[in-house]
C-alpha cells in the first residue's frame, strides 16, 4: 500500500467515534471525524477521503442523504460509503443501496468485521 | 293609354344563376315568392327568367308565376362564343351574352335545344352556343341583344360601330323577323351609356328595335349586400377584399316601371317594347298527361289486359295453394284503379327491368318507399312482400283521388346497378333515358357559416353562433330565432345581427348542381323534348335540367334506380353458405322467428345488420328487446329524431314490457294498434282508423295522411268535421271523435311509411339472421363489400372496415392477416373458421394488382421474393403495390422463420433490386435472350436466404405501418405499450367525457387523423381525432392555437398523425349533429404536447413495484444507476413487495420520466412494474 487510506467516521456517539478512531488508526488507516450530518456532508464533499463510515441516526442531515448526496454529486470521484444501522430490515438495506451506499455495517458489528470488509473493500480498488 | 308606365322585366337572374342571383319565384314553404306575389299585385305584364346559360328555374318560374296569374316568360341568358361552340380555345372572357326568350312551346323547344348543346356540344368554363346552333334554333324565339357583354355592346364599346351593326344585322337575320332587339341597360355604368349611344345610332340606322332592361339579380335595393355576400361565398372572396369581382352599385334590383321608364326617357319606345314583347310570348307548357315511354306488348293485346295477365299469373305463382279471396279482391281493385288512371305501361316498364335483373341473377330489394303497398306489384315480382300479411295499403302508393305518378323506387345490388340502366337505355334508346339533377341550398347552419366566412369573423365564433341552430332538414333560420334566445341575445351584437340578417336573406338559396343518386327519366321521345339537358362537369354525367320533383309534374316517368349494398352482401354470403355448408340455402326462405336473430338483436349485437347499425340503435334494441318482426319494423319507423323526441320510443318500450297499460279509446281501433300496442307508429294506421272509424275512402285516407305528415294545421283542421261526421255513424259520439282526431294530429305526424319500413325490415331481419347463424360468411361478405368504402388511411373518415373486423374478433371470429400465399383478392373463408384478408383491402393495392398476384400463385406458392417478383406481372403489382404488401405483412412468408419486425424490414430492403433484377429478366426473355440468371432463378430463392439484411423495425414502426396499410392496428395498439404513461398526464378517460365535464380537461391518446385547413382569413387550423384505449373524440384547434400568439408559440406542428400526444382543452357538446360529423363531444384545444413532454410536466410520482425475489443488491445498484441517468424531478418511490406485506421506499433520486427510463425498468422488473401517479 503505496497510501494511506483516509476514512471519514461518521457518527453522534462519541464513544463509537474514539473506539473506531482509534482501532482504524492501528490498522493503518488515516481517520478524519465527523459529529453529525452537516459535517460529515461537508468534509465528504471537500477533503480527500476514500471511504466513509457512515452512521444513518444523525443530526441535521441522515446518513442516507449524507450518501446520496455525496455520490450523485460527486459522481466516480465520490467516495466508497460504508452505511451503519441497527435495523436490519431488507428496506433498510434497499435505502441504503439507493442512497448510493457501497456497503452495509449492521450495528453492533465486530472490530474484526469491520476490518475484512475494509480490507476487501480496499483489495477491489 | 294608361297613365301608369307600363314595364315587364325581361333579364332577370334568380337563384339558379348560382354564381350570383338571389332572386326566389319560391320561398321558404314552396309557395310564390314575396316578388312574384307583389308584381303580380301591381299587374305587371309578365315576368322573364333568364338564367346565365341554364333553364333550371324555367318550371319553377313557370309554375310559381302561373299561380299568381303573372304570366311567365321563358328564357335563358347564353354565353355565346365568336366562333364555334366546338372550339375551345378561346378564353372564358371572351364569351359573350345573348338572352332568348321563348315565345310559345315550339320556341320553348328550341331554348331546351340551345341550353342543352351548350353543355352537352359547347361547355368550356361556360356551357356555351355559336351563332351557327342559334340560327338553326331560332324559331318562336325572342332574341336580345344582351347586357354590354355582348357581342353587339362589346364592338360599340371597341369603337367599331361598322362592325357592331354588321353584327346586329347578322342576329336580325337569323332571327324571325320582328324578333331581334337591340338591349339597352343603364346601371349607372359609363360603359353602358356608351353603349346605349352606340344601340341607338344602330337602331336609326337600321330599324332594329329596341328595348330596356335592368340585370336584375336581386329583389330589392336593399339585398345588395346580401346579394354581394352571395358573390364573396360562390367565389370564396371576402367581403372586405379589395380586388374581387364585385357588381358595380346597388342598380342591380328589380325595379318599378316608374323607375324604368324615368331612366330610360330618352327611348321610350324601348320601354314600350319590353309589353310587347311580352305580349309575344306565350307560352304553355301542358302538364297533368302521363307521357310513358312506349311498351310493346303481344299482339292482340292492350297494356291493360297484358298486365292483368301478368298479375294474376303471378299471384297464383306467388299462392301455389291459391291465393285467398281477399287477394282477388285486392287485385281485381288495384287493377281497376291502374287502368283508370292509366298506369298500366308505367307498372309493365317496371316489371320488365326487374325481370331483367332477376333473369341477370342481379340482385333486387324486397321493395322500398310505398310500392310495397301494391299487390300487383308483389304478384308481378316488384316487391317482395305480401302487403295483406304486413297490413300495407294501397292507396298509401297510388291514391285514386289524386292525379299525380306513383313513384316505384327500386333497390338493386350497388354493383350491378349501372348495368340495369345500361339495358333500360338499350331497350328504349340512349337519348330517351337520361340521369336527374339535383340542387343542394344553404341550410340554416351553413348559410351561417359561409356569410361568417365571407364576413371574416373568427371560426369559434361562427362555430358558436351555428351551434345555437338546431340540426335536421326542416330547420330554418328564422324558426330557430324564435325557439332559441341565445340567437336574439347574440344579435346585440352588431357584427352578428348582420350575420343573422344576411343568412336569413340567403338561407335555402341553391347553391350547387349534384347528379341525384339514383333517379332516371325514361321518355317517349328524346329527353330533350321536355327537358334541357345538362352534363354535370365532377362527374360527366348527362342529367335533366330538371329536378326531380319538376319532371314527374310534366307527366314524365321517374325511377329511383338505387344501388343498395346490403344486397351484394346477402347475396355474397348466400353464396358462401351454398359452397360452404348448405347448396339449397335460400334467404327468402328462412324461418321468420328465428330464437338466435332475436337474441342477437336483444344483446344489442347488430353491428353490420342492414339500419340497426349504429349506436343508437343498438342501445335501443337492448331496451326494447324485440320478440317478433312487428318489432323490428316498429323500431325503424320510431328510430327518427320526432318519435323519439315525442318520447313515442320509451312509450313503446314500457307498452311491450307490460310496465304500462295498453288501452284504447274505443274498440274499433284494437284490432289496427294492436301490434305496435295501441301506439300510432305509422301511417298506414291513421289511414286505417279513418277508415275504420269514420269510413274514409282510401283516397281521402291518404289525403289526411299527407295533410298530417306536413304538419300544416289548416289543410288537418278541414278534414275534421269530415271525420266526425263519418264517426257519428259508427255510433262513436263526437267528443271521442274529437279526443280520436287530436290523438292522430299528436302522434300521427310522427308516423311513418309501414310499406317502406317492412320491406327494409325484412332487409334488416335478413342480415340480422345471416349474423347470427352465419358469421362468418357473413362477416366475410361485409368485409369485402367495405372495400373501397372505407377508406384506408384517410384522413377525415372512420373507418368501418376496421370497426367491423374488431367487433368480429371480439365475437370470437378468427380474422388472418393479408398473406400473399394465401389471400385472395377479396376477403376470403379460410377453413375452417377464420376469414382471410383480402389483398385489395390492402393500401395501394388494386384489384389489377391483386388479381395479378392471386393468379401467379395459381402455379404453386412463391418460393421467395425473388420468385414472387418474377412470376408476378409487375406493371400489373407495382413496386409501391407491393411496398404495401410487405408493410401490411403480407409478404411475411416469403421470409420464413423471421419475425414480422425483421423480415418486413429485410424484405423492403431488398425489394427494389430484386424487383429492378426481374423486371430486367422479363425484358431479355421478352426479347428472346434467356440469360443465365433466369434459368437459374428458380433456385436462386429458397425462402429469405437471398435477403438483404436490415436493421428490424421497432415494434411501432410495425404497427404503424399496418395501421396505414390496412386501416388498423392489426397485431397489436401502439398505445398499449404506452399505457401506463398515458395515466399521468390524461384528467379523463375519452370514453368518460360527458356534458356534466365543464372544467378543461386533459386527454391523452394517439393523433388518429390530422386535417389542416386554410380558413378564409388564410389562417392555419386544424381538425383531427385523438384515440386513447376507451374511444375517440374530435379535436378542433382553432388559429389562436394552431398558430400561437405572442404569448404562446403555436402547436401546429405538434400534431402529428400517430403522435401520441397529451391534449388539452374544452370540451365542447354540440346540441345535434346535422352538419357535425357525430353528436359526441369535440375539444377545442388549447395545448397539445408529445407525451414525452407532458409526462415530467404532470407526473407526480413514479412508482417502482419490484418483487422482493428482484431486488438483490445488484438489482438495487442497477436500478440507482438508471434512475441516476435519468436525474429531474420527479420523486420516486419504491414499493418492496414481501410476504409480509408492502413497504415503501422513498428513493433519494429524482427522476425524469421518459420512454427510455420507462423501457429500462420494463427489462429490468418485466411490464407493470411501475407506475406513474399524477396530482389531479
Amino acid at each position: 500500500m503505496a497510501d494511506r487510506k483516509r476514512i471519514l467516521v461518521a457518527d453522534d456517539d462519541p464513544d463509537l467515534v474514539d473506539l473506531l478512531k482509534m482501532d482504524l488508526a492501528n490498522q493503518g488507516y488515516e481517520v478524519l471525524v465527523a459529529m453529525n450530518g452537516k459535517e460529515a456532508l461537508q468534509m465528504a464533499m471537500g477533503e480527500k477521503i476514500d471511504l466513509v463510515l457512515l452512521d444513518v441516526m444523525m443530526p441535521y442531515i441522515d446518513g442516507y442523504h449524507v450518501a446520496y448526496e455525496v455520490t450523485s454529486k460527486l459522481g466516480s470521484g465520490a467516495p466508497m460509503i460504508m452505511l451503519m444501522t441497527s435495523r436490519d430490515t431488507a428496506r433498510e438495506k434497499g435505502i441504503a443501496i439507493m442512497s448510493g451506499a457501497a456497503e452495509v455495517l449492521q450495528k453492533p458489528f465486530e472490530m474484526d468485521a469491520l476490518h475484512r470488509k475494509l480490507a476487501e473493500i480496499f483489495a477491489k480498488t | 293609354m294608361s297613365s301608369k308606365p307600363e314595364f315587364v322585366h325581361l333579364h332577370n337572374h334568380s337563384e339558379y344563376s348560382l354564381l350570383d342571383g338571389i332572386l326566389r319565384f319560391s320561398d321558404h314553404d314552396g309557395k310564390p315568392s314575396e316578388l312574384i306575389k307583389s308584381l303580380a299585385k301591381e299587374g305587371a305584364r309578365g315576368f322573364a327568367v333568364t338564367d346565365h346559360g341554364n333553364m333550371y328555374g324555367a318550371m319553377e318560374c313557370y309554375s310559381q308565376c302561373s299561380k299568381e296569374g303573372l304570366k311567365p316568360v321563358i328564357g335563358s341568358e347564353f354565353y355565346i362564343v365568336k366562333g364555334s361552340r366546338l372550339d375551345r380555345g378561346h378564353p372564358q372572357r371572351e364569351n359573350r351574352h345573348v338572352v332568348c326568350l321563348a315565345k310559345d312551346y315550339a320556341g320553348y323547344q328550341n331554348l331546351m335545344a340551345l341550353s342543352s348543346a351548350g353543355f352537352l356540344e359547347g361547355f368550356y368554363y361556360d356551357p356555351r352556343i355559336d351563332r351557327e346552333i342559334l340560327a338553326r334554333h331560332s324559331k318562336g324565339l325572342v332574341i336580345l341583344s344582351g347586357c354590354v357583354k355582348s357581342e353587339v355592346c362589346q364592338a360599340v364599346l371597341a369603337g367599331d360601330m361598322a362592325g357592331a351593326e354588321t353584327l346586329a344585322a347578322s342576329y336580325r337575320d337569323l332571327a324571325e323577323p320582328g324578333c331581334f332587339f337591340l338591349e339597352m341597360m343603364d346601371h349607372g355604368i359609363e360603359d353602358e351609356k356608351r353603349a346605349n349611344a352606340g344601340l341607338m345610332e344602330i337602331h336609326r340606322r337600321t330599324g332594329i328595335p329596341l328595348v330596356a332592361t335592368n340585370d336584375c339579380h336581386y329583389a330589392r335595393k336593399s339585398d345588395q349586400e346580401a346579394h354581394d355576400a352571395r358573390l364573396c361565398i360562390s367565389t370564396g372572396a371576402l367581403l372586405a377584399d379589395g380586388e374581387r369581382l364585385r357588381f358595380a352599385g346597388p342598380e342591380f334590383y328589380v325595379k318599378s316601371p316608374a323607375e324604368m321608364a324615368g331612366l330610360f326617357e330618352s327611348a321610350p319606345e324601348a320601354v314600350a317594347n319590353t309589353v310587347r314583347i311580352a305580349e309575344m310570348c306565350n307560352l304553355q307548357i301542358p302538364k297533368g298527361k302521363f307521357i310513358l315511354p312506349e311498351f310493346a306488348v303481344p299482339e292482340g293485346m292492350t297494356q291493360g289486359s297484358y298486365l292483368e295477365r301478368l298479375a294474376r299469373e303471378g299471384l297464383r305463382r306467388r299462392f301455389p295453394d291459391g291465393p285467398s279471396p281477399a287477394h282477388h279482391g285486392r287485385l281485381a281493385y288495384e287493377l281497376s284503379v291502374i287502368q283508370k288512371k292509366g298506369f298500366a305501361g308505367y307498372f309493365l316498364v317496371v316489371w320488365d327491368f326487374i325481370a331483367y335483373a332477376r333473369r341477370e341473377g342481379i340482385p333486387v330489394g324486397p321493395g322500398r318507399g310505398s310500392g310495397a303497398g301494391s299487390l300487383v306489384a308483389y304478384a308481378l315480382d316488384i316487391t317482395n312482400l305480401d302487403p295483406l300479411e304486413h297490413k300495407l295499403l294501397f292507396e298509401r302508393f297510388l291514391n285514386p283521388d289524386r292525379p299525380t305518378m306513383p313513384d316505384l323506387d327500386i333497390d338493386f345490388a350497388d354493383t350491378d346497378r349501372d348495368r340495369i340502366i345500361e339495358y333500360v337505355r338499350g331497350k328504349y334508346g340512349a337519348s330517351n333515358v337520361a340521369q336527374i339533377i339535383s340542387f343542394s341550398s344553404m341550410g340554416a347552419k351553413g348559410v351561417i357559416r359561409d356569410v361568417g366566412r365571407v364576413m371574416g369573423i373568427s371560426l369559434p365564433e361562427v362555430d358558436r353562433i351555428a351551434k345555437m341552430v338546431p340540426g335536421g332538414p326542416d330547420v330554418t333560420l328564422y324558426g330557430a330565432i324564435q325557439k332559441n334566445p341565445d340567437l336574439p341575445k347574440a344579435a346585440q351584437d352588431p357584427q352578428i345581427k348582420k350575420l343573422l340578417d344576411l343568412s336569413l336573406k340567403l338561407e335555402g338559396l341553391k347553391r350547387h348542381t349534384t347528379v341525384h343518386a339514383a333517379g332516371t327519366v325514361i321518355t317517349k321521345e328524346p329527353v330533350v323534348r321536355y327537358s334541357p339537358l345538362a352534363r354535370n362537369p365532377r362527374s360527366d354525367v348527362v342529367t335533366t335540367q330538371y329536378d326531380g320533383d319538376v319532371l314527374p309534374a310534366l307527366g314524365l316517368l321517374k325511377v329511383d334506380f338505387l344501388g343498395l349494398r346490403t344486397l351484394t352482401i346477402i347475396q355474397n354470403t348466400v353464396r358462401s353458405i351454398r359452397t360452404r355448408k348448405d347448396p339449397a340455402f335460400d334467404i327468402e326462405g328462412i324461418p321468420m322467428d328465428d330464437p338466435k336473430t332475436y337474441e342477437l338483436l336483444r344483446r344489442g349485437e347488430s353491428l353490420a345488420v342492414f339500419q340497426l347499425d349504429s349506436s343508437g340503435m343498438r342501445t335501443l334494441l337492448q331496451q326494447l328487446k324485440p320478440t317478433v318482426f312487428n318489432d323490428i319494423v316498429a323500431i325503424l319507423a320510431l328510430y327518427r329524431p320526432g318519435p323519439m323526441k315525442a318520447g313515442m320510443v320509451d312509450m313503446f318500450v314500457e307498452r311491450k314490457h307490460g310496465r304500462s297499460k295498453v288501452s284504447y279509446d274505443h274498440p274499433l281501433l284494437q284490432p289496427v294498434l294492436q301490434d305496435t300496442y295501441g301506439c300510432i307508429v305509422f301511417q298506414e294506421q291513421v289511414m286505417e282508423i279513418s277508415k275504420e272509424l269514420a269510413g274514409f275512402t282510401g283516397g281521402q285516407a291518404d289525403t289526411l295522411r299527407k295533410a298530417m305528415g306536413k304538419k300544416t294545421p289548416e289543410d288537418f283542421e278541414k278534414m275534421r268535421p269530415d271525420f266526425v261526421s263519418g264517426a257519428a255513424k259508427n255510433k262513436i259520439p263526437p267528443k271521442l271523435a274529437n279526443k280520436i282526431y287530436d290523438h292522430l294530429l299528436e302522434f300521427g305526424g310522427y308516423g311513418f311509411n309501414r310499406s317502406h319500413t317492412a320491406a327494409y325490415g325484412l332487409l334488416a331481419y335478413q342480415t340480422a339472421y345471416l349474423k347470427a347463424n352465419h358469421a362468418l360468411e357473413f362477416m366475410c361478405a361485409v368485409a369485402t363489400s367495405e372495400i373501397g368504402h372505407s377508406v384506408v388511411g384517410s384522413d377525415d373518415k372512420e373507418n368501418k372496415l376496421a370497426v367491423y373486423l374488431e367487433d368480429g374478433r371480439r365475437t370470437g371470429l378468427k380474422i388472418l392477416p393479408p398473406d400473399v400465399q394465401r389471400s385472395g383478392a377479396e376477403f376470403t373463408i379460410e377453413n375452417p373458421d377464420a376469414i382471410r384478408f383480402g389483398l385489395v383491402a390492402v393500401k395501394n393495392v388494386g384489384l389489377g394488382a391483386a388479381e395479378a398476384v392471386v393468379g401467379a400463385r395459381s402455379q404453386g406458392p412463391f418460393k421467395g421474393l425473388a420468385d414472387f417478383c418474377s412470376r408476378v406481372d409487375l406493371k400489373a403489382a407495382n413496386k409501391k403495390a407491393i411496398e404495401s404488401l410487405i408493410r401490411a405483412g403480407a409478404l411475411d412468408a416469403l421470409d420464413p422463420g423471421k419475425p414480422p419486425a425483421a423480415a418486413r424490414a429485410r424484405l423492403l430492403a431488398s425489394l427494389e433490386e430484386t424487383a429492378d433484377r426481374q423486371a430486367r429478366e422479363r425484358e431479355d426473355l421478352a426479347r428472346g435472350q434467356a440469360t443465365l440468371f433466369a434459368m437459374d432463378c428458380l433456385s436462386c430463392d429458397a425462402g429469405g436466404a437471398s435477403l438483404q439484411d436490415a436493421a428490424p423495425w421497432s415494434s411501432n414502426d410495425v404497427l404503424r405501418s399496418e395501421k396505414e396499410m390496412l386501416g388498423f392496428y392489426f397485431s397489436g395498439h401502439p398505445l398499449l405499450e404506452v399505457r401506463a404513461q398515458l395515466q399521468a398526464p390524461r384528467t379523463h378517460d375519452i370514453a368518460a367525457l360527458s356534458p356534466q365535464v365543464t372544467t378543461p380537461v386533459r386527454l391523452a391518446g394517439l393523433l388518429a387523423q390530422v386535417k389542416r385547413k386554410i380558413t378564409k382569413k388564410g389562417e392555419q387550423m386544424a381538425e383531427a381525432v385523438l384515440e386513447d384505449l376507451t374511444g375517440s373524440i374530435r379535436l378542433l384547434v382553432f388559429p389562436r392555437a394552431y398558430s400561437g400568439t405572442h404569448h404562446a408559440p403555436g402547436i401546429g406542428d405538434k400534431l402529428q398523425a400517430g403522435a401520441v400526444v397529451v391534449a388539452s382543452g374544452r370540451l365542447s357538446f354540440s346540441k345535434s349533429g346535422s352538419d357535425e360529423a357525430e353528436g359526441g363531444p369535440e375539444l377545442f384545444v388549447d395545448d397539445v404536447s408529445p407525451l414525452a413532454e407532458a409526462l415530467p410536466r404532470y407526473a407526480r410520482k413514479l412508482v417502482i413495484a419490484a418483487p422482493m425475489a428482484s431486488l438483490d443488491d445488484k438489482a438495487l445498484r442497477a436500478l440507482r444507476d438508471v434512475l441516476e441517468s435519468h436525474r429531474g424531478r420527479c420523486p420516486v418511490e419504491l414499493e418492496h413487495r414481501t410476504t409480509q406485506g408492502v413497504s415503501v421506499l422513498e428513493v433519494e433520486t429524482r427522476v425524469l420520466i421518459d420512454q427510455n427510463l420507462l423501457e429500462s425498468l420494463d427489462s429490468m422488473f418485466g411490464e407493470k412494474s411501475w407506475r406513474i401517479e399524477s396530482a389531479s
